[in-house]
């Protein structure tokens, strides 16, 4: 054989037959050079299983996480005769999709600015976790989804008296990827089954509101600050959060759209036909061309019902020059009306997911298909002549010059808080709420989807201190309003002894509404009180779950390098966090595990208290790690293990609520995150 | 609750089957755009676009089909017709940080031997990175990287032997390294 044939032979090497083998290797043997490329290829092959596995991130998704929801819970299903009106559901939930899509008018940002991009650090939770050291946890990998788990939130059935509402964002990011743009159109749509009311409130994007983690600011930056900070849900989540916070409006999805994404919609539809109140002449409008993307272009609209293509609805609905930024959402409000009208009507569409699939790329959305589908049916009730409508004007926001010279608006909330409650009702109140653990909860998981800390739902649950990591699903858990400790009032206790008791004071406690505590705040035993902010006792997982004795390492065993390399792949569930002294890492059953780093195998087997099969790896310079839930194990204790050598593969042994990987670095018998220690 | 059916229009076995597709595939879909694209927002994109496209062509999907190949297949379609099309626009940051975003900051705390691999696999033409790719991290046989690029499977093996070459010659890693 020459030596070029067997190279080619080389670089396949882990498929040869045993005839193919033997006339290599009598070759090989012969052959010094083609020994070296051997171990040159043999190298690269490492070098590429030593990758980073980027742990794949489903941020919501519009269209797969819809599909997976319907899969694990399972919508009723009508008796498959059932009948129905043709395509009547379809038709509905367009009008809704519309609803949705047709709020995405956008504005004209200033083009010397442009729109920001969030850094896609923010979207990596692991492959570089740039934070995890400093701030002990992942960045980004709050907002972890994992496919065909439990989604953040489901909305109650189609049939429940809940109020829905929607946050609306629209983003211009022609030319541009990803969602970290500023969100220059903002409406909040909300609907009530019961009553079948619906109401529309539109923010100004100059509209200066407290933002979590980034102070005062323009309420559009919130969807690009939230990427860049890392901000648990991403960019959306923080916008939801800084308008919950100063509304008082409880948000339960988001649909962010661009401009594709609104055009194309109207175009689905067939256009709209919106009634214009009044006629529009823009001689501004931007008309971007490659020689000059300052160019303008002339827009008019003629006063009366007009017919609106995407494109034409689009014009309508960004162009801002001669009116202002409020004429321009009472616009936009017009357009979303149209569009429910239009889809109300319309008997254009006969498949859902081709719509759905076409606004794939340009809609991002927290809500699943099958959310969707309950809020069509909601849509379907809702005449657009019932729906109550505001856009914040002055005098309800005053501009304002900033010491930088930024112009934006304040907001005048003695004026604001009557129409909140005109349109949305009066603000839920404050109070715990039960969960049941479905498959794929852990604490964290849990705690991310009420915005919680992990430490406050383990507070409130003393049943699960011992053990917060081994839940069992169906179990039930208290979930309190908001961080802090929820507190059952025994003899003896007071405002002010709580208080000191849980490190709080005494104001805030009394200061949460959820309370309802009123001079001079006497406690009832047995009361349950909410306090805020409240502390206790950490829970160290490390100590709950003692290692083994360890032996002394068997002569010869291997010394590991330090650096650890990735267990497994999969997607990241569960953060490193006070309750839990590793990570966790969701796959499917069979994935296989590898050893972080050479050692020998200090132990391997059943525990009794949840872990399920697990294999512990003494590295030998005051690093283990631990591999837990094991569906198997290829390595006995004595054993000794090369770094990256399979040592089981991926399962749900003991008590755990999915597949996955419980990962833990101790180093000489401390928990460490292990995000900190992997490339 | 005839609202429901209207999700049904693809039919319960595609949709399970899809399920099932993504929940085994995602992961293992979305590493490899990384990896063949350097970019992990990107990636996650193509990925998405992939499972997509995966939708709507499951339906004509004969049974006996190499799922896995036929997914890799779709993915690296849709990454290769996203990256000429880049090229074709002469793709211009607005911004100086926004040049690479993906190779600065993503891949900043994995070690310098990965980003020399993935610095070298990106010099790697797509007809020598892809099966290299594909055979090295994803595990793929040749058999079933024939079925990806719908080629023989000698022809794999001799653009395995060919990238492997020159991955050899190119790759320089920025400190001693093994």
């Amino acid at each position: 054989m020459s030596c070029k044939q067997v190279r080619r032979m080389l670089s396949y090497r882990r498929e040869w037959t045993r005839g193919e083998a033997a006339r290599a290797e009598e070759h090989l043997a012969a052959c010094p050079s083609c020994q070296l490329v051997a171990r040159q290829y043999e190298l690269m092959d490492r070098r590429f299983d030593r990758l980073p596995v980027p742990i794949a991130m489903v941020v919501a998704p519009p269209v797969i996480p819809a599909a997976l929801s319907r899969r694990s819970a399972p919508a009723p299903r009508p008796a498959a005769a059932s009948p129905r009106p043709a395509g009547r559901g379809v038709l509905v939930l367009i009008a809704l999709a519309l609803v949705v899509v047709a709020a995405t008018v956008l504005s004209v940002s200033p083009p010397q600015l442009g729109p920001a991009r969030e850094p896609t650090s923010a979207h990596v939770p692991v492959v570089g976790i740039t934070d995890a050291r400093s701030t002990g946890e992942a960045p980004g990998a709050a907002w972890l989804r994992v496919p065909g788990e439990p989604e953040h939130f489901s909305f109650p059935p189609a049939s429940s008296d809940r109020r829905i509402t929607v946050l609306l964002l629209g983003i211009d990011r022609r030319g541009g990827s990803g969602w970290g743009y500023r969100t220059d159109t903002i409406v909040v749509v909300s609907a009530d089954p019961e009553t079948g009311a619906a109401a529309m409130l539109s923010i100004p994007r100059d509209l200066q509101v407290p933002i979590p983690r980034v102070g005062d600011n323009r309420i559009n930056v919130a969807n690009v600050y939230g990427y860049t900070h890392g901000y648990p849900g991403g960019g959306p989540a923080l916008a939801i959060d800084a308008i919950e916070a100063s509304f008082g409006i409880d948000i339960d999805a988001y649909v962010v759209v661009d401009f594709d994404g609104f055009v194309e919609a109207i175009d689905a539809l067939g256009g709209i036909e919106v009634d214009v109140p009044q006629a529009l002449d823009d001689p501004f409008y931007p008309d971007p061309r490659p020689d000059d993307p300052h160019a303008h272009t002339t827009v008019h609209f003629d006063a009366g019902a007009q017919q609106m293509d995407g494109e034409r609805a689009l014009q309508y609905a960004r162009s801002r020059m001669s009116t202002s930024d409020a004429d321009r959402a009472e616009r936009q409000q017009l357009i979303l009306l149209a569009a429910l009208e239009k889809a109300r009507s319309s008997r254009v569409f006969r498949t859902l997911p081709d719509l759905v699939f076409r606004l794939a790329g340009s809609v991002h959305t927290d809500l699943t298909l099958a959310e969707l589908v309950n809020l069509a049916a909601l849509a379907a009730q809702i005449d657009p002549s019932d729906v109550e409508r505001q856009v914040l004007r002055e005098p309800l926001v005053t501009p304002h010059r900033r010491e930088n010279g930024a112009a934006v608006l304040l907001p005048q909330w003695d004026l604001i808080d009557p129409v909140i409650e005109e349109l949305f009702g009066p603000v839920p109140a404050l109070h715990a709420v039960d969960h049941t653990v479905a498959p794929g909860d852990n604490v964290w998981s849990i705690a991310q989807r009420y915005w919680l800390q992990p430490e406050t739902i383990v507070w409130a649950n003393p049943e699960i201190q011992s053990a917060p990591d081994l839940l069992v699903v169906g179990q039930k858990l208290i979930i309190p309003p908001v961080d802090g400790v929820w507190h059952t009032v025994v003899e003896g206790d007071t405002v002010s002894s709580l208080a000191a008791e849980f490190e709080t004071t005494a104001a805030k406690i009394v200061g949460f509404e959820g309370n309802d505590l009123e001079e001079p705040y006497i406690l009832r035993m047995g009361q349950q009180i909410m306090i805020p902010d409240g502390k206790k006792e950490s829970v160290v997982a490390g100590h709950r779950y003692p290692m083994p004795e360890l032996g002394a390492a068997p002569a010869g065993a291997p010394t590991g390098s330090g650096r650890f390399s990735w267990p497994s792949t999969g997607v990241l569930s569960q953060a490193f966090w006070s309750g839990h002294s590793g990570i966790d890492i969701s796959g499917r059953t069979g994935v296989p595990i590898r050893a972080a780093d050479a050692g020998y195998v200090s132990l391997a087997g059943r525990d009794t208290w949840g872990y399920g099969l697990q294999v512990v790896v003494d590295h030998g310079n005051g690093y283990v790690t631990r591999y837990a839930h094991l569906d198997t194990m290829l390595v006995r204790a004595g054993d000794s293990v090369t770094k990256g050598q399979q040592i089981g593969t991926m399962g749900s042994t003991g008590r755990a609520t999915s597949v996955h990987l419980h990962f833990e670095v101790m180093e000489n018998g401390v928990p460490r995150n292990p995000l900190g220690y992997l490339p | 609750m005839d609202r429901i059916l209207a999700l049904e229009v693809a039919g319960t076995d595609v949709d399970a089957l899809f399920v099932r597709l993504f929940r085994d595939y995602h992961g293992d879909i979305h590493a490899y755009l990384c990896r063949l694209t350097g970019d992990v927002q990107l990636a996650e994109d193509l990925a998405q676009d992939t499972f997509v496209k995966a939708y709507r062509a499951l339906g004509r999907l004969p049974a006996s089909a190499n799922r896995r190949a036929w997914l890799y297949r779709i993915a690296t379609n849709t990454a290769l017709d996203h990256l000429r099309r880049r090229r074709l626009i002469s793709w211009l940051p607005l911004f100086e940080d926004d040049r690479h975003p993906a190779a600065d900051t993503s891949f900043q705390d994995a070690s310098l031997e990965s980003v020399a691999v993935q610095r070298t696999l990106a010099r790697l033409v797509p007809r020598y990175r892809v099966p290299l790719l594909l055979f090295a991290c994803q595990g793929l046989s040749t058999a079933e990287i024939a079925r990806v690029l719908r080629i023989s499977p000698g022809a794999v093996k001799t653009r395995l032997f060919r990238a492997r070459e020159k991955f050899r010659r190119l790759y320089a890693p920025e400190e001693g390294d093994g």
